[in-house]
């Protein structure tokens, strides 16, 4: 289905022994920024149920086909209430008060754009 | 949406209304696909209006091609759109005897792709959701309709014809009880009804002739037919959810204060794809290029304009895939036009067209050696391989001038909304679908530039839907398709941070205790100077003050230390004053209670002691009064 062959994929894929032990909230603080230690920070994550993971000002949702309850209202409030956002852990919710303060700070329309493939969660994602 | 519905909230239920509306689009324009069990099949883009003091006042949907196709074809193992389900499972009897709804099972267009149901999904129940959504936004008259329309859209596809072995069709009679149905359900003429499933209208040297169809193309008028109704109605939804959004005061706002969420159909590679995965893989190319426009080439030209060194990097943007589609002469969308113009177009000669304009583009468009009606895009997100079969048909909005008169004069309200008389019944040329297509995106482009962007990447763990299964090799695909490496790689090079000097002056301000006013370049200066960090990390440009993400983490902790000194300060202060007032009420107390024992009349000691009843603290001389 895809160009490059899986082989070629499953070679690539090493883990430095470091990356097994942790994992960060923001990709930014990965000491290297290969594939194989975003890979692994994010497939770290999703198996402690942290299906959220920010770069920066991106943020990656990897779909868990369930309902966690990280949606509840005092979630929300959490959020709100956060001075900023980088103290709590990445979440969708952040975006949405990112993108609130930014338009209240400097009336410029802003936009949240959900990509990925089909059946990547975008539309549970935009409901939330 | 959850999230700024909540936090905003409205004085007029608008956050309510917009999050209703959900609901009712998810069932006209979600399906389930063998990748998704619910798939929306319509790119939507909402726009949400704030007043100044962060209230939501009103909203914007704008819908994008919905596949309508997929009315009357599935693939197997889809499903329809869940709506259809929904009423057939979730209406009363009674109720579905009045609008003429049968089960599931007797509906072609229901049961071709031999699925029907969903595994842990309720059609009855979430039809009680769609229908109250519906009652509120759309009017409980308007939902009347629709059902109607939705249970007419139905039983046409049932509609069984004969073909008369001479190029003419007529309806079985069978189908006579169908017919008469789906007239009343769209209150339109009947004759007019049935003569025009058969025939068509042509117009040769200037007057008008009604001539039969063959078998065949009575099915796909029918089809045809069928769809556009649907489409339309989709369309028309919309148009009431906005207007109960108060979408034309958003537009009359010059003051723009909107946040607009993209929720548009992903990548999609199936087995077989075809113009409608064509379409879908089109305009997640376009945003593909908003995304890398944004990261890369806006994040360089703020630095060179701001005068920053930085380091460039190399990145790969997908201009020549988009060209190759899109291109106004030699794009796939031009030539597939030209074609329709084309009396006996032919998808074959159409790929040869396309592969003799494109020479150039080897390296994202190849033909398949074994099938000739195949060719290979190979997209950002990977190679799809599309057959090119039908490409001419489906671009064509296509339908009957006749039919649509018909449907026009209709008696229901909504019908006629579907199919307003101000329309061109004449064949003019009406534009293909491909080239509505990329007007809009083209136009949502436009609005995207000139908004603030936040990206949301959204990746699938593994293609069984399952929790708790984690797949690296298709995760990491995802990863290097989006970009999602290299977007890491220029961050980190680059300085995600910046702030007007005047905004990081207000911010951070409270950092540098000596800050007396300014917000200029050197007013900046003076904060950083006061830190305990190499500032030379912070890089001062002519009009922003960029840095990373390290640096802001510092100065937020730095602001976060300063401002709770300086609450504890105010504190201090507030308690020092509540303390010396509370002192000087104590003291002239004294005064009192002093007085009224020399006196020591019971009434002048008893308005003494009520006196003293309200103070924090008891003093002595209070209790020897007593």
């Amino acid at each position: 289905m895809f160009t490059i062959s899986e082989k070629m994929h499953k070679k690539s894929i090493k883990f430095s022994k470091k990356s097994l032990q942790n994992y960060v909230h923001d990709l930014l603080m990965l000491d290297e920024s290969n594939e194989a230690n975003i890979l692994y920070n994010i497939k770290n994550r999703f198996s402690k149920k942290r299906i959220y993971t920010r770069l920066g000002k991106i943020l990656i949702s990897v779909n868990p086909y369930k309902l966690y309850p990280v949606y509840t209202p005092d979630v929300v409030e959490k959020y709100q209430n956060a001075r900023t956002v980088n103290q709590l852990p990445p979440h969708i919710y952040e975006v949405a008060k990112g993108a609130i303060e930014e338009l209240i700070m400097t009336k410029h329309p802003q936009s949240i754009l959900i990509a990925g493939e089909s059946g990547s969660g975008k539309t549970e994602a935009c409901k939330q | 949406m959850q999230y700024l519905a909540e936090v905003a909230g409205s004085e007029s239920d608008m956050e309510k209304k917009l999050l209703e509306s959900s609901p009712i689009l998810e069932s006209l324009g979600n399906a389930q696909t063998i990748r998704n069990d619910n798939s929306s099949r319509f790119g939507k883009w909402s726009e949400i209006y704030f007043d100044e003091n962060g209230k939501i006042v009103a909203g914007k949907i704008v819908d994008y091609l919905l596949e309508k196709s997929r009315v009357s074809h599935q693939e197997k193992g889809e499903r329809n759109y869940h709506i259809f389900y929904q009423i057939c499972r979730g209406l009363s009897q009674e109720d579905k005897k009045k609008y003429y709804i049968l089960d599931v099972e007797d509906y072609k267009y229901l049961t071709k792709s031999s699925k029907t149901k969903i595994k842990g999904v309720d059609d009855e129940q979430n039809f009680a959701e769609t229908s109250e959504a519906m009652e509120r936004i759309l009017t409980r008259e308007n939902k009347d309709n629709l059902i109607r329309i939705l249970s007419a859209v139905l039983l046409i596809g049932n509609i069984e014809f004969i073909d008369n072995q001479d190029d003419s069709t007529s309806i079985s009679p069978s189908s006579a009880d169908i017919v008469s149905k789906i007239s009343k359900l769209l209150c339109i003429n009947e004759d007019n009804f049935i003569k025009f499933l058969t025939t068509k209208r042509s117009v040769a040297s200037g007057s008008e002739i009604i001539s039969n169809m063959n078998l065949i193309k009575t099915e796909e008028a029918r089809h045809g037919l069928s769809r556009m109704i649907y489409h339309r109605l989709f369309q028309e939804v919309v148009s009431l959810i906005n207007e109960s959004l108060d979408s034309k005061t958003a537009a009359k706002s010059s003051k723009r204060r909107y946040i607009g969420v993209l929720d548009i159909y992903g990548f999609e590679i199936f087995k077989h794809n075809s113009f409608e995965q064509f379409s879908i893989n089109y305009a997640n190319e376009k945003l593909q290029q908003h995304f890398v426009k944004y990261t890369f080439k806006t994040e360089e030209k703020i630095y060179e304009e701001d005068g920053i060194d930085f380091e460039k990097i190399k990145y790969k943007d997908n201009i020549l895939i988009l060209d190759l589609i899109e291109d106004k002469t030699t794009g796939i969308i031009s030539i597939l036009d030209d074609e329709l113009r084309i009396p006996q177009s032919s998808d074959e000669r159409l790929l040869n067209k396309i592969e003799n304009a494109n020479q150039d583009k080897r390296e994202v468009f190849s033909r398949s050696l074994k099938k000739k009606e195949e060719f290979t895009i190979m997209h950002f997100a990977g190679d799809v391989d599309y057959s090119i079969n039908g490409f001419v048909e489906k671009n064509k909005d296509q339908s009957s001038g006749n039919m649509k008169k018909v449907l026009q004069n209709s008696e229901m309200e909504l019908v006629q909304r579907l199919f307003p008389s101000s329309e061109d019944t004449k064949n003019k040329a009406t534009k293909s679908l491909a080239y509505q297509f990329r007007r809009q995106l083209n136009s949502l482009m436009n609005t995207l530039e000139d908004t603030n962007p936040f990206y949301i990447k959204c990746i699938k763990p593994n293609h069984h839907k399952s929790p708790d299964e984690f797949d690296p090799i298709l995760v990491l695909d995802q990863l290097r398709n989006t970009r999602i490496v290299e977007s890491l790689e220029i961050v980190q090079k680059g300085f995600p941070y910046r702030m007007k000097y005047n905004d990081f002056a207000a911010r951070y301000k409270v950092v540098n205790p000596n800050y007396n006013g300014g917000n200029s370049k050197k007013a900046v200066e003076l904060i950083l100077k006061k830190l305990n960090y190499d500032v030379s990390r912070f890089k001062l440009g002519h009009n922003f003050i960029h840095y990373k993400s390290e640096d802001n983490k510092y100065i937020e902790a730095q602001r976060n230390v300063s401002v709770d000194k300086l609450i504890t300060k105010v504190q201090n202060a507030v308690r020092v004053r509540q303390a010396k007032v509370l002192m000087r009420q104590l003291r002239k107390y004294k005064q009192i209670c002093k007085a009224a024992l020399s006196d020591g009349s019971i009434v002048v000691v008893n308005a003494a002691l009520k006196k003293g009843e309200d103070l924090r603290f008891i003093i002595k001389e209070h209790r020897e009064l007593k």
